[in-house]
């Protein structure tokens, strides 16, 4: 996958261990589901450190744990909903 | 109960509702204040690079998600956790903000206008906010 700033991205960069901890939710998807379904979870040094019933709930759970680090967070069973973002008002270019 | 209102920013056509917020890090060391514009169609908020850089946020991504315009091609983005209010109310709420190189204004998507009560006067060219 290619970001605009790219150039960040070593391996300790926190893109990719925000992605290496999206890696590891996927790892763990399965159990998840049978676990934490509808519920948040957040995964930080490849093990699920939070769950809640909100994104923010979640999240004050996870920074209390781990301190304020990349972490990556989703809702199981609902991931591709939740992790969408469409943005109906395109910037627009007018040319007269 | 606060029911604060801001004037339509009159510089774009047609004109766009407005309010301000305030942005907080959540380790709660940097904070801003800013305008924010009123964008009920995006799914989620979007604020621009340079706040982004001046927040030093890139230790605070919270996720990924697939982002697109309309029509546009999806696109897999960090999402960065951010502490949000607008202005009168006292508490922050969480957001997780796309920060995008080719936006320069705050744009509130409905993950953070469904936390309030708004009242669009476009006869008036008024925004009220509240939170019943």
């Amino acid at each position: 996958m290619e970001y605009e700033w790219g150039h960040l991205l070593s391996e300790s960069s926190p893109l990719r261990i925000a992605e290496q901890e999206m890696e590891a939710y996927w790892r763990m998807r399965d159990k998840l589901l049978e676990a934490y379904k509808g519920r948040w979870v957040v995964v930080a040094r490849g093990e699920v450190v939070a769950v809640g019933d909100s994104a923010e709930e979640a999240a004050k759970l996870a920074y209390s744990k781990v301190g304020y680090r990349p972490v990556y967070a989703n809702k199981v069973g609902e991931e591709e909903k939740v992790m969408r973002r469409i943005y109906r008002n395109a910037p627009a270019t007018l040319e007269l | 109960m606060p029911r604060p209102r801001w004037s339509y920013d009159l510089g774009y056509y047609p004109p766009f509702p407005k309010v301000e917020v305030e942005l907080r890090r959540v380790d709660e060391l940097k904070q801003v204040s800013s305008l924010a514009y009123l964008d009920s169609g995006s799914d989620g908020t979007a604020i621009p690079h340079e706040l982004w850089r001046k927040m030093e946020l890139s230790q605070f991504i919270y996720g990924f998600a697939n982002v697109s315009s309309l029509g546009g091609p999806v696109e897999r983005r960090p999402l960065y956790s951010i502490l949000l209010r607008i202005r009168g109310f006292e508490d922050f709420t969480l957001a997780t903000v796309d920060c995008r190189e080719d936006l320069h204004e705050i744009l509130l998507g409905r993950d953070v206008l469904n936390n309030y009560r708004i009242i669009l006067d476009g006869k008036r060219l008024e925004v009220e906010v509240s939170d019943p």
